[in-house]
């Protein structure tokens, strides 16, 4: 299976305390990695799940392959040639449907943006929104329509269309169902899904809710603080999970007692040792070499990597 | 969703019902008054107001309703005038510092800042001075005073928005930058700008006022209500209603104004948006 | 514990008026906790605010009786109702952030709640005992330094046990939780849902915990009511209905919360959303999405009560799980 984005060692620095009062302080403004040093690729035509927690990182390394982040270390190319963000390949959808549309736009309008940009002439460019909606089962009565009058399932199946309008050959989804009502949820995952199918597009679906990445996605990626520990196919990751966060992750899916926390408890960027591994403070098979360097990918399965010491007999993955 | 909400909000009607009255009135009355503006009549000079004159005349004879009228026009046309272009610019640079960032951004504001440093008459006395007397360059003053307002809050406003998801969404679809700033953001941005200009015209017509009555705005013989009020001063004691009905003119258009401006910012409010349903 | 009957709340906006709940009645024993199913639109939070007065202005609150403790709230004095809210009844909202002063640290809140709880305390040292034993019961390992924090320098999940720490600090008979853990990450959300789970069985308060999570209200509560655009259509016994599910908007989110557990091609889906049902009156709101809608179902739905089961607004209550 070819690649179609590949995320080569990728970093990406932001800074801290860039306000007025830190400058004052004479302090240079401390920064972290976001995405620290992260290799993943993405294969054609495949839904690839990028599961994490605030924090992790999974927002911020799909922003840098659209061009919102610039990248601080490594690179980001699709096919072999560095991302161009505005040539509309790479597309995306966001959490919140409402605020990701124009609110004084029509929806025929907002349809319209992007595909008078490929220069159509006025009759190809209604036949295409008309296209566009049917294929994510809208009617065309919503052409006039404006984004307050819509519920949240059919905003976000405009979204869908507005980002499949410039043909993209990747499209990230950031949490895109997470804001929407559960029983509408079912409408846009298998909406997804059957794009994916019919126009052989490769999805980015990045989200925190564990059951709809294993529903949805072929491939699981677990990120952590900005470190990748996890990636392997999803029934994979799930039945036989090798890092002991993804263990705890999916240990929620239990209805089991979990620890007690403290306020020391999480991994903190600006303070604690990055050169670590992440996992440190909270793992329970902590050993001499997880102090010194956060450890490289290894192989733990079919297709599987690890980014644990655990599994330092196996050979390292690239 | 505009006009019909203007209608059930009091104070934008208000302001907006004696906005409508007072440019009829300045518009229309000049031509449909007896007496021409600049009419010496020497016979009957500083009669107080009566029923052929309902201001009185001047010094001159000259009806003071119909001048007051051509005056307050011609004050609202270099008010307009100034705040327009200060709008056209200010907005097009706040826009695009806000949007930009970086060293662009924070030039624009120390300028900004700098202009602000100064209080609104003192600048244009200032810049008076340097560019000469006359209508048009009383309106350029007004227009340097109110362009620091203008682009600091479209740069607020822009900054505010620059990061929505939808703004994203446009710079994904490839739009240019200038597409994106006037296209998708700026209409949506719009409300406190229009709430500022009407506030600004306001004042623009208080400055223009305050400069033509020290002589160095507009010059007699052409009419604006500070240069009313400077001849109606030399006179005031024997014939107080030239000045006190000019000024009570600039106090009816701000307050026409002002009204009109805090209905808009209410209207503006986007709880509204909550509240409609 | 709390006995309510005939709830209805609506808004006025100008001249139109938007009804939000209709025919909300329910009743909770001491020490239950019942789970209030929904999801936006459903009035499920519309309607614990209104048993805490929390609405705005322009909310017009009717019922048959609200009672709380044998008292009828509807019928207190202003001055008399306030002495219950936030010490007999309190209330945990979503963002646990916004609940807090960002300029004052967790203890002044604390000592703050402290001076309005029934049975006073002897010194500042009792009060800040009582606190820490607050904070201890929602496993926070390090109390006094939590005390001491700042909210800013808390995160979400922290904040959260803090808040409901000062809740349990008031010693109150009715805790409403509403869906406290939406904002939070996966392992933080885990932690709080076993922290009530633990809760429940240790302090003699009534909850009301609500959710849009089946699969949460099936570990907490030990019944369930299911809102639907404004009315509740469904309510009985937690385990009952999470293997008996009756009306049609139940089975469907059961179904849906299965299938994500379990392994399909694709999910089934409930056509259409919630906003063609809250227009609807002496119809069944739920009609348009529903597989089984027939002529019948336009008219007025009442709550029948079905035998070893509870209560379901739809008249094909009757056909089982395998037939729909």
């Amino acid at each position: 299976m070819s690649s179609i984005l590949e995320f080569r060692d990728t970093v990406v620095t932001f800074k801290s305390g860039s306000g007025l009062f830190s400058r004052l302080g004479g302090r240079d403004a401390r920064s972290f990695n976001a995405v620290d040093h992260v290799s993943l690729n993405v294969r054609k035509g495949e839904i690839l799940g990028i599961v994490g927690e605030s924090g992790s990182g999974k927002t911020t390394i799909c922003k840098a392959a659209l061009g919102f982040h610039s990248i601080s270390g490594g690179t980001i190319t699709e096919d072999g040639k560095p991302v161009s963000s505005n040539d509309g390949s790479l597309q995306m959808v966001f959490q919140d449907p409402l605020s990701s549309l124009n609110p004084r736009q029509t929806i025929a309008r907002s349809l319209e943006v992007p595909l008078r940009l490929s220069h159509a002439s006025k009759d190809k460019i209604d036949h295409r929104i008309d296209e566009l909606l049917g294929d994510v089962g809208l009617s065309s009565q919503f052409r006039n329509r404006y984004p307050h009058e819509l519920s949240g399932g059919q905003l976000q199946r405009l979204a869908i269309a507005r980002a499949l309008a410039t043909n993209p050959r990747v499209l990230f989804a950031d949490e895109a169902v997470s804001k929407l009502d559960v029983s509408v949820r079912a409408q846009v995952l298998n909406l997804l899904k059957k794009l994916r199918d019919r126009y052989n597009l490769t999805i980015v679906f990045v989200t925190h809710d564990l059951h709809v990445a294993r529903f949805l996605c072929d491939r699981i990626a677990v990120m952590y603080f900005g470190k990748l520990l996890e990636l392997g196919p999803t029934r994979e990751v799930y039945n036989n999970p090798c890092h002991p966060y993804t263990t705890e992750l999916l240990g929620t899916l239990n209805k089991g007692r979990m620890l007690q926390a403290s306020t020391r408890d999480i991994f903190n960027p600006l303070t604690d040792d990055v050169r670590a591994c992440r996992y440190l403070s909270r793992c329970q098979h902590v050993m001499a070499e997880c102090h010194e360097l956060h450890p490289e990918q290894r192989s733990c399965g079919p297709d599987h990597s690890v980014a644990c010491y655990l599994y330092d007999h196996k050979e390292l993955v690239q | 969703m505009k006009v019909s909400h203007l209608l059930k909000n009091r104070t934008a009607l208000a302001g907006a019902v004696i906005t409508v009255i007072f440019l009829l009135a300045i518009i229309i009355g000049p031509i449909i008054s007896p007496w021409d503006s600049a009419g010496f009549d020497f016979a009957s000079v500083l009669q107080s107001p009566t029923g052929a004159h309902f201001f009185g005349t001047d010094g001159l004879g000259r009806d003071v309703l119909t001048r007051v009228l051509e005056g307050a026009r011609v004050s609202l046309m270099i008010s307009t005038f100034g705040v327009g272009l200060a709008m056209l610019l200010g907005v097009s640079v706040g826009l695009y510092a806000g949007y930009l960032g970086g060293w662009f951004d924070d030039t624009v504001m120390r300028v900004v800042d700098l202009l602000f440093g100064f209080p609104a008459f003192v600048l244009a006395l200032f810049l008076m001075v340097v560019l000469g007397f006359g209508v048009i360059n009383v309106g350029l003053a007004i227009m340097m005073v109110y362009l620091p307002i203008f682009a600091r809050i479209t740069r607020n406003s822009t900054e505010l928005v620059r990061n929505d998801p939808y703004i994203q969404a446009a710079q994904i679809m490839g739009q240019s930058t200038s597409r994106i700033l006037f296209r998708e953001i700026l209409p949506n941005i719009s409300a406190p700008i229009l709430v500022q200009a009407s506030v600004s015209i306001a004042f623009g017509i208080v400055i223009e006022s305050g400069l033509s009555f020290i002589g160095l705005g507009v010059q007699p013989p052409t009419p604006s209500l500070g240069v009313i009020m400077a001849e109606g001063q030399e006179y005031f004691r024997r014939a107080p209603w030239v000045m006190t009905m000019t000024g009570l003119t600039i106090t009816i258009a701000l307050l026409a104004l002002n009204l009109l401006g805090d209905g808009l910012r209410d209207l503006a409010d986007p709880r509204l948006k909550s509240r409609e349903i | 514990m709390l006995d309510v009957k005939n709830l209805q709340v609506s808004f006025k906006l100008g001249r139109k008026r938007l009804d939000i709940c209709s025919d909300v009645s329910f009743s909770l024993h001491q020490g239950k906790v019942l789970g209030l199913i929904g999801e936006s639109g459903s009035g499920k939070t519309v309607t614990c605010k209104a048993l805490l007065d929390l609405l705005p202005e322009n909310a017009d609150i009717e019922a048959d009786h609200l009672r709380f403790r044998g008292q009828d709230l509807l019928e207190l004095k202003q001055s008399e109702f306030d002495q219950l809210r936030g010490t007999e009844m309190v209330m945990i909202f979503q963002d646990p952030v916004g609940s807090f002063n960002p300029v004052k640290t967790v203890g002044w809140h604390f000592r703050h709640a402290g001076k309005r709880r029934q049975d006073g305390f002897s010194s500042k040292r009792e009060m800040m005992k009582a606190a820490e034993e607050a904070l201890r019961q929602v496993e926070i390992g390090n109390p006094m330094e939590a005390l001491s924090k700042y909210p800013h320098q808390l995160s979400g999940g922290m904040l959260q046990r803090c808040l409901i720490a000062l809740t349990l600090f008031c010693k109150p008979s009715l805790i409403i939780a509403d869906e406290p853990t939406t904002n939070l990450d996966n392992l933080v959300e885990r932690q709080i849902i076993d922290i009530f789970d633990k809760l429940r069985h240790e302090i003699d308060a009534s909850f009301i915990f609500i959710t849009h999570d089946m699969v949460i209200a099936e570990q907490i509560s030990d019944e369930v009511a299911v809102m639907y655009a404004g009315q509740i259509v469904e309510h009985g016994n937690t385990a009952e209905i999470m293997a008996n599910p009756r009306h049609p908007y139940t089975k469907a989110l059961i179904r849906t919360a299965r299938e994500l557990e379990g392994d399909v091609e694709f999910l089934t889906e409930i056509p259409g959303d919630v906003t063609s049902g809250l227009e609807l009156r002496d119809k069944c709101r739920f009609g348009p999405r529903c597989p089984l809608h027939e002529e019948s179902c336009d008219s007025h739905i009442e709550m029948r009560e079905i035998e070893d089961h509870g209560l379901v607004r739809c008249i094909k209550a009757h056909i089982s799980e395998n037939q729909a």
